[in-house]
């Protein structure tokens, strides 16, 4: 039944506020959308707050939908947005850890082995500031330029964040590569 | 490229929340905020509509007083009694032309002048055959002046003929004429109706007059720049008598929003337990702070029902012994009967007694009253009956209150009321309105919080009584 409904369907169903419809919307999206405010949140429950206050306007929003991209990336957007929003609040999204030390050598192999639970769990690591800056522009497409008018910073910082991230990054790929050798092999 | 196999790896990745009841959560969050969107937004609309429609009102009337004299009404009367008063000063021999034309003394008048001009005014009418409404008197210098006809008329008469008043009683009058300096640029409204003619003054108007009051010591902060607001306070025995009773009844759609908080108990009375109806009956009593401001306090009586509707099964274990003596030695049979019984519902009722306050504007063209308001309730749990969850989420039957719920609890209100006149004193009106809990309305010791939102209104009876 879920299956046969169509993404047009949902949003009629959902702009009528008919529950069913909405159940059905949330069963279909909540799993990748918590996977995108994982990825800007700092732990779990901050994640919840992001995912519970997305859907809240992307059911108030939905009847505004024009169709013309695909439900699954306006509600994208408008969980980013609501994370960035979130972590505006919280005044954190602009804190710039330096992390000192060079770049290291990686094989871009690691990251082939890595699963994106790992790599998630990399990229969470990472200072509120680089990491939605990387996550924006490295995952979600923006340009720095549309980065730099949503978080309201000069195109060039943006710029200048996701270098420092994509460092960031590749040494905390190296520094945990080994730890998760071990773990593999201990899990085999 | 680091980023593009991350992409890769992340984009469409999926990952379960772990949290069941995080859709329900979603749902009533967002109900909440609509209701409190609506409400605040209706709220703001009735405030300002309130307040500037007040303000509008009350600047409306300080330019143009009760009694039809404009601004530039007032000035040509004065220009007309100044020139009037200098000139009795210079020419007139005689202090019973010095009262003018019109009721009216000029702001450069001293208070004994006008105390002068008044009994004199009084003295010489009294004297005077009162009957000759077109009496006239002519000064030294031959010009003929009206001596205030309107003392001549016949309510006057018929006044003095029932109830004779020493004159002393009548001085009051001049009395609030300290209220503004002399020099007052201008007449008020208050020194208007203070300086009208005696015999339009009411019985009432002449008897709460303190004659004992006469100091020269000036009183302006308390007769104020309201005029005849002031007036009334200072001395009328009824200032604090309400201008309108209401008499009203109404119902409301009701919606609770409960925040259970992922407790079990909550979300079970959340998905059972719907509100059905609810209604009240009550009055209130209105005063006029200003002429377009009001306050209302009043007491009312509401019902609220409940209904848990959806039907549910629990199992219910009966033992019935049996005891056998098949031979000399008795046995107890244990027979264990275990049912599924199905409840189908039930229902319960809850009262409350209320003090509702509001304030607001009030605008009447000819028969039609138009009030925006807005203000707070104060609500007091009072009795319950039916059946309805307790604490521990069981069905039980209730007597006297829900162990749930708070003994009082506020609420905003809003609305506004549209009032026909049908006589004198008595108007039809319907208050559409809209309600929200400001307080929680369970208990703290309760498993969730609860929260009330109405939407209705009241018809009513409105009785004026001055």
């Amino acid at each position: 039944m879920q299956n046969q409904i169509t993404d047009e369907e949902l949003v009629k169903g959902c702009a009528k506020e008919v529950r069913h419809f909405q159940e059905l919307l949330y069963a279909k999206y909540n799993r990748k959308m918590y996977a995108v405010c994982l990825r800007y949140a700092k732990d779990r429950d901050h994640a919840l707050d992001m995912l519970q206050e997305g859907f809240i306007k992307v059911y108030n929003h939905i009847g505004n939908f024009s169709h013309t991209g695909s439900l699954e990336g306006w509600i994208r957007r408008i969980m980013v947005n609501t994370s960035i929003n979130l972590l505006r609040k919280e005044k954190k999204h602009l804190e710039i850890d330096e992390v000192k030390g060079g770049i290291p050598s990686y094989s871009s192999s690691i990251v082939e082995k890595m699963s994106a639970d790992e790599i998630l769990a990399l990229v969470t690591l990472l200072p509120t500031g680089y990491r939605t800056v990387f996550n924006m522009f490295a995952i979600e497409g923006y340009s720095h330029k549309e980065i730099a008018s949503m978080l309201n910073v000069a195109e060039s910082t943006s710029r200048t964040q996701y270098l420092k991230a994509k460092n960031a990054l590749k040494k905390l790929i190296k520094q945990n590569n080994k730890t998760l050798e071990d773990v593999r092999k201990e899990n085999s | 490229m680091l980023e593009k196999k991350i992409a890769d790896q992340l984009r469409n990745h999926e990952i379960d929340p772990q949290d069941a009841g995080l859709f329900e959560k979603i749902m009533q969050e967002r109900s909440k905020r609509n209701s409190k969107t609506g409400f605040l937004l209706i709220g703001s609309i009735a405030l300002m509509f309130t307040l500037i429609t007040g303000l509008g009102l009350s600047n409306y009337w300080g330019k143009v007083p009760q009694d039809g004299y404009s601004k530039e009404d007032i000035a040509a009367i004065r220009k007309q009694e100044t020139n009037q008063f200098v000139e009795n000063n210079v020419e007139s021999t005689s202090t019973q032309n010095t009262y003018p034309e019109n009721g009216k003394v000029s702001s450069e008048s001293t208070l004994a002048e006008i105390n002068n001009t008044t009994e004199t005014a009084i003295d010489q009418s009294s004297k005077n055959s009162l009957d000759n409404t077109n009496l006239k008197h002519s000064d030294n210098n031959g010009v003929k002046r009206n001596i205030v006809p309107d003392v001549i008329n016949p309510n006057y008469k018929k006044d003095l003929n029932k109830t004779p008043k020493p004159i002393n009683t009548i001085t009051f009058v001049a009395n609030n004429t300290n209220a503004k300096p002399k020099s007052s640029p201008i007449y008020t409204l208050s020194q208007q109706r203070v300086l009208k003619p005696l015999a339009d003054l009411t019985l009432n108007e002449i008897f709460i007059s303190d004659p004992v009051d006469q100091t020269d010591e000036p009183k302006s902060k308390q007769d104020g720049e309201d005029g005849e607001d002031a007036n009334e306070n200072k001395g009328n025995l009824y200032a604090f008598w309400p201008r309108e009773i209401n008499f009203f009844a109404g119902s409301y759609y009701n919606q609770r929003f409960i925040n259970d908080g992922g407790n079990a108990i909550g979300q079970k009375i959340a998905g059972l337990e719907t509100i059905s109806s609810t209604y009240f009956i009550g009055l209130n009593a209105e005063y006029r702070i200003k002429k377009s401001i009001f306050g209302q306090i009043g007491a009312q009586w509401l019902t609220v029902n409940n209904t848990i509707h959806s039907h549910w099964n629990q199992t219910v274990t009966h033992r019935t012994e049996t005891v056998v003596d098949p031979g000399g030695q008795s046995y107890t049979i244990y027979v264990y009967d275990t049912s599924q019984v199905a409840h189908a519902g039930a229902n319960n009722t809850n009262y409350y007694f209320e003090i509702p306050l509001t304030i607001g504007a009030r605008w009447q063209i000819k028969r039609h009253i138009i009030q925006p308001q807005f203000g707070f309730i104060s609500s007091f749990y009072n009795n319950a009956k039916g059946t309805a969850f307790n604490d521990q989420g069981e069905l039980q039957k209730l007597n006297g209150k829900q162990s749930m719920f708070r003994t009082m609890n506020i609420q905003a209100i809003t609305g506004f009321t549209y009032t026909y006149l049908v006589g004198s004193r008595i108007g039809l009106y319907i208050q559409p309105n809209l309600r929200y809990g400001l307080t929680n309305q369970a208990k703290k010791s309760s498993p969730y919080s609860q929260y009330n939102s109405m939407v209705g209104g009241q018809f009513g009876l409105k009785y004026i009584l001055k």
